[in-house]
């Protein structure tokens, strides 16, 4: 049964049902916020994870090359010289679908897979015996009919294709068809998640179609366990010559992960800010009711109930508000995963690796952890105010004077805590070392140092205000300021928690914009050449498309077309680690285009087209400790070899970073001879969008070539930059509409507490009209104050954020960009947010009868 | 919670050169500057004086709700300077009653559920609770309003259930802060008698701080406070 203390405690509360509301809904958007992000984050990575698990079946290693594909004649090597072996040839190539319609929609990614259905038995044992849904066997008719595929009947039913349908898709640069022959039932649940999005083949027709003639994706293997197993893949690497090297299977795709991993955590950090608006609201709404019921308390006291009864008391209540608010978070939380991870699962596309999720998966341990944060956070925002309200002796009726008095002496207390903070999170900004974790803790220190000063600044800039308001409002613009400052208890919190969540729209804009700038400039510097020739990839980081030699050929002897540079795209690997690298000619303009930021661009290129020698990016000489002077071993068709790193230059082409080679390095150490990009340069007088034109007159039929021209390459550059910084938008808003909540929560409070003085101002004649006013004013004050503080504390945390967070999780230095108009809209927002947070309040006290008024609460 | 039990001889209250000083501005006003006071089990004392003359304070470190910064406050054999908080919200929980000058019946709880709340904060609930609440109740005159709650009384009604709380758990000592402050001279008059109908009998102690000099005729015990010390004491018996 619930006692007495809590049922007089809990009807009180019940009292203001919208405080109750507001309060959840404030939980509710945070913990949506955090559970959103984090699903969406997740079901992505995982549909990537689920997908290369399902396919590597019982498999336990691979035989890949180095770099690129490897030759066939392996499978052939490693069968006769280790019959007792499982082992299966396997082509894997990603794959868009180029069906009508879908040009303008999101991009549909599918695996084509290439299998030898006799291999597989031992190996993806689902795979060789594939039953049509016909009821036919799929598996003897792939063999006997060159580009035919299956596909799952899930798979089938997405896509609204049918068995005898024909898909026509990009590979590369080419386009392809292939009929579908018929339509697996998958058997078991591995079956069917190795089946989604893959497109089944013969290998042979897999080669043909992805224009692999002889070449393999990978051999996999499966090794014995334990001694004999060890010994097997010893045995193996012995036996393998370069490029051929032999993985661990499971390891596959953990390299292409991490990749993401910063990423994903810049993400959730957002998220957390707005989680930590979140929790300055439920600190807010709890101060508030504790403050409202605080004779309640003072007499529950006076009769003998216990300082910890009471704090049990309202902790419980915080505890049903989290849960409450926590429930309905999570269920939001899933709904806005889904239109998260369209834009998530975009940028993952556009960046990093190709995976085609469209079903939020609903992690336990996700929402686990969101429904923690979101519970510990109201716990946490409650726990000041429970032991506030604990910590009074209990005289009757503690005054609000004595209360503001008691206030306006912790504000030099709550200066010198704020110092404190303020040295504590430099301290932490300063410690270069310590990875991220740090970094994250210096930036909460500094958002609560700015919440511990901002009763501070309240006080001062209401001060600095009054005559400003008196002067435009006479007499009601006075009282409204130094309403400001008289009810400070209320009015600081609740400026803290607009002018944080304002700060947080101030640093991600200033952010992005700083971001924008440094790459438009980069981009500028880096796009030298006209016209640019690239075969179409389905992500920055993929290198199986390559330009027809005739097309590269053609091009160099057109009219107009001055000199070319040349680029190949490749990845290889540095020990265990995946690089994603390019082999480069250069020209002098293209030599302009690099800013070394360790080197003298004089001394580097002499040696990089002489010696075996690569520059790396900023970012990947960040993420790898690589620096000018050391030596770098990456696996090449010869084996590995050391390449001394001749310096460090600024790239935002990816956040992975970049190792670049000469063609003449490249030649030597691979035996590839694809281009996969061509800078074109014009001569003089010739228009590089009209060449571009021209030059797209030379494509090979049947093929695709991206011609685009300088000003069109950048245009798209910019849209995938646009598309990255999309998500932020969405967290702007989401952290502004907590704020919103927190700021009409905290305006709804305080016109409880001035019912009295409202009635009083209406006894003596002020009409409801002027009540409006009045409180339009403070509220309009209460916004400007905010705003004020955003400024300063947005340009911290975006300080921060470039500076310190980007640099530590990307490794790229940014040049700040300060544009004055995301100051203005930020401040702007601060107002109307307050002004619109305080038209109901103002509209309710302009209502109240004076003689109601009086009677107070 | 019990305090030390006492002997019926020795006093309920004593306090000896208790002083208590204030925070005004810059600087401390002493509100209580040297009180002695001993209270007999079973006493009715008044304490008179002019507003700010300490009265409430004195209630307020007798009920171990604030502290005197010099001087000793027993209570019921309890030590309240050494006590610590727990222990004289427990002492005060089992062994005193609250009546007060604006009632302070607890809002959001009908007025059999706060007759109900000093009887279950002792462990006493149920339904022998219940009938000692409903007796109490309709000792009061207010038999029929148990589910009422507190908005829905006048002022003296509100008052009588104050003093029904005040008495329901059967505390040794009652304290009585203005009680009739808020009253008209009909309903003040009426609550007093209650106090002394319903206390004499049971020779429960009550301190009783009251602006009216009527009231004073009825006590054992006249204290008048001024200048921070008890300037006299008139003894009736």
């Amino acid at each position: 049964m619930i006692s007495l203390v809590a049922l007089s405690s809990l009807r009180s509360l019940l009292r203001h049902p919208w405080q109750i509301l507001l309060a959840v809904l404030g939980i509710a958007v945070g913990v949506a916020v955090v559970v959103g992000i984090d699903l969406a984050s997740a079901s992505s990575l995982r549909g990537f994870r689920l997908s290369t698990q399902a396919l590597v079946g019982d498999a336990t290693h691979e035989v890949r090359a180095s770099t690129g594909n490897l030759d066939e004649a392996w499978f052939a090597r490693l069968a006769l010289a280790h019959p007792e072996l499982a082992m299966a040839p396997v082509i894997e190539v990603a794959a868009l679908l180029a069906q009508p319609g879908t040009e303008t929609g999101p991009r549909r990614a599918l695996t084509v897979f290439g299998v030898d259905p006799f291999s597989e038995a031992r190996l993806r044992p689902w795979l060789s015996d594939l039953d049509g849904a016909d009821g036919t066997s799929g598996s003897l008719e792939l063999l006997t009919e060159p580009g035919s595929a299956l596909i799952s009947v899930d798979t089938a039913r997405e896509l609204r294709v049918a068995a005898g349908d024909t898909l026509r898709l990009r590979i590369g640069s080419r386009f392809q068809q292939v009929r579908l022959l018929g339509l697996i039932v998958p058997d078991g649940e591995r079956a069917r998640i190795a089946l989604d999005n893959l497109l089944v083949l013969d290998i042979a027709s897999a080669q043909e179609l992805c224009g692999m003639i002889g070449r393999l994706t990978r051999v996999d293997l499966a090794l014995p366990e334990g001694e004999a197993g060890a010994r097997a893949a010893h045995e193996l690497r012995a036996s393998l010559q370069p490029p051929a090297l032999l993985h661990v299977a499971s390891l596959r795709g953990r390299g292409l992960e991490q990749m993401s991993d910063a990423f994903r955590l810049n993400l959730r950090a957002l998220s957390l800010l707005a989680l930590l608006v979140g929790l300055f609201l439920v600190y807010n709404t709890m101060t508030f009711s504790v403050l409202q019921r605080r004779e309640l308390f003072a007499t529950l006291r006076t009769l003998g109930v216990t300082r910890a009864e009471v704090f049990r008391a309202i902790t419980a209540e915080a505890l049903w508000l989290g849960v409450v608010g926590t429930a309905l978070g999570l269920m939001l939380g899933t709904q806005l995963a889904r239109a998260l991870l369209v834009l998530i699962t975009r940028t993952m596309n556009d960046l990093y690796f190709v995976v085609a999720v469209r079903e939020v998966h609903l992690d336990a341990g996700s929402l686990l952890r969101a429904a923690a944060l979101g519970v510990g956070a109201t716990l946490l925002g409650a726990l000041l105010p429970a032991i506030e309200a604990t910590r009074e002796r209990p005289r009757l009726a503690l005054a609000v004077s004595s209360l503001e008095t008691k206030w306006s002496r912790l504000v030099p207390r709550l200066c010198a805590i704020a110092l404190l903070l303020f040295a504590l999170a430099l301290g932490l900004f300063a410690w270069q070392d310590a990875g991220l974790l740090p970094s994250f803790l210096g930036l909460l220190a500094l958002v609560l140092g700015f919440a511990a000063i901002s009763p501070a600044l309240t006080v001062a800039i209401a001060r600095l205000g009054a005559p400003i308001l008196g002067w435009r409002m006479g007499m009601f613009g006075r009282h409204a300021a130094r309403s400001v400052e008289s009810h400070l208890s209320r009015t600081a919190v609740a400026v803290a928690a607009l002018a944080l969540a304002i700060s947080a729209t101030v640093g991600m804009g200033v952010m992005v914009s700083s971001f924008r700038s440094t790459f438009l400039r980069w981009l500028e510097l880096s796009l030298e050449a006209d016209v640019y020739a690239s075969a179409p990839t389905l992500n920055s980081g993929a290198d199986n498309s390559m330009l027809d030699p005739a097309f590269i050929a053609a091009v160099r002897a057109a009219s107009g077309v001055r000199e070319l540079t040349t680029y190949r795209g490749f990845r290889t690997m540095a020990g265990e680690r995946p690089v994603q690298a390019a082999a480069i000619t250069l020209n002098a303009e293209r030599r302009k285009a690099f800013e070394f930021r360790d080197a003298d661009a004089q001394d580097v290129w002499p040696a990089f087209e002489t010696s075996q020698a690569v520059i790396v990016s900023e970012s990947f000489g960040y993420r790898n400790g690589i620096e000018r002077g050391q030596r770098l071993s990456l696996a090449t068709d010869r084996g590995a070899r050391d390449f001394e790193v001749l310096g460090t230059y600024s790239d935002f082409a990816s956040d992975q970073g970049f190792v670049l080679m000469s063609r003449e390095s490249y030649e030597r150490c691979f035996d590839d001879r694809g281009i996969s990009s061509l800078g074109i340069f014009a001569a003089a007088g010739v228009d590089s969008d009209e060449l571009a034109a021209r030059l797209q007159g030379l494509v090979p039929a049947q093929q695709q070539v991206q011609l685009r021209s300088n000003r069109v390459l950048r245009e798209a550059s910019i849209e995938v930059f646009e598309r990255t910084f999309e998500i932020t938008g969405v967290l702007r808003i989401l952290s502004t509409l907590v704020a919103f909540i927190g700021v009409l929560s905290a305006l709804l409070a305080l016109e409880l507490e001035r019912g009295r003085e409202i009635g009083m101002l209406r006894a003596q004649g002020v009409t409801p009209r002027e009540v409006r006013r009045l409180v339009l004013a403070e509220t309009g004050m209460l916004g400007t104050i905010a705003g004020l503080i955003a400024m300063p504390l947005g340009l911290a945390l975006a300080l921060v954020l470039i500076l310190v967070i980007n640099k530590r999780s990307f490794g790229w230095s940014l040049v700040i960009e300060l544009d004055p108009w995301v100051f203005a809209a930020a401040f702007a927002l601060a107002l109307v947010s307050a002004l619109l947070a305080g038209l109901w309040p103002a509209w309710r006290l302009s209502r109240v009868p004076p003689a109601l008024a009086l009677r107070g609460d | 919670m019990s305090a030390r039990a006492t002997q019926p001889s020795e006093p309920i209250v004593r306090l000896s050169r208790v002083v208590k000083h204030f925070r005004e501005g810059a600087g401390l006003r002493a509100v209580l500057d040297g009180v002695d006071l001993e209270l007999e089990r079973g006493e009715f004392a008044v304490v008179l004086g002019r507003s700010g003359s300490g009265k409430s304070t004195l209630l307020n470190l007798i009920s171990g709700i604030d502290l005197a910064d010099s001087g000793s406050v027993q209570v019921l054999g309890l030590e309240l300077g050494s006590a610590g908080e727990e222990r004289r919200t427990l002492l005060r929980r089992a062994h005193m009653g609250f009546i007060f000058q604006f009632f302070n019946l607890i809002p959001t709880l009908s007025v059999g559920e706060n007759l109900m709340f000093p009887l279950e904060l002792n462990g006493r609930g149920g339904a022998a609770g219940e009938r000692r609440a409903s007796e109490l109740l309709e000792r009061v005159g207010l038999a029929d309003r148990w589910g009422a709650f507190p908005d829905r009384l006048s002022g003296g009604e509100q008052q009588r259930v104050a003093v029904a709380r005040a008495l329901v758990h059967d505390p040794e000592l009652v304290l009585a802060d203005e009680p009739t402050g808020n009253l008209d001279d009909e309903s003040a008059a009426s609550v007093i008698a209650l106090l002394s109908q319903l206390l004499r009998p049971e020779r429960k102690t009550l301190i009783l701080v009251t602006h009216n000099p009527a009231f004073a005729e009825l006590a054992d015990r006249k204290l008048r406070l001024a200048h921070g010390a008890i300037e006299a004491q008139v003894i009736a018996r």
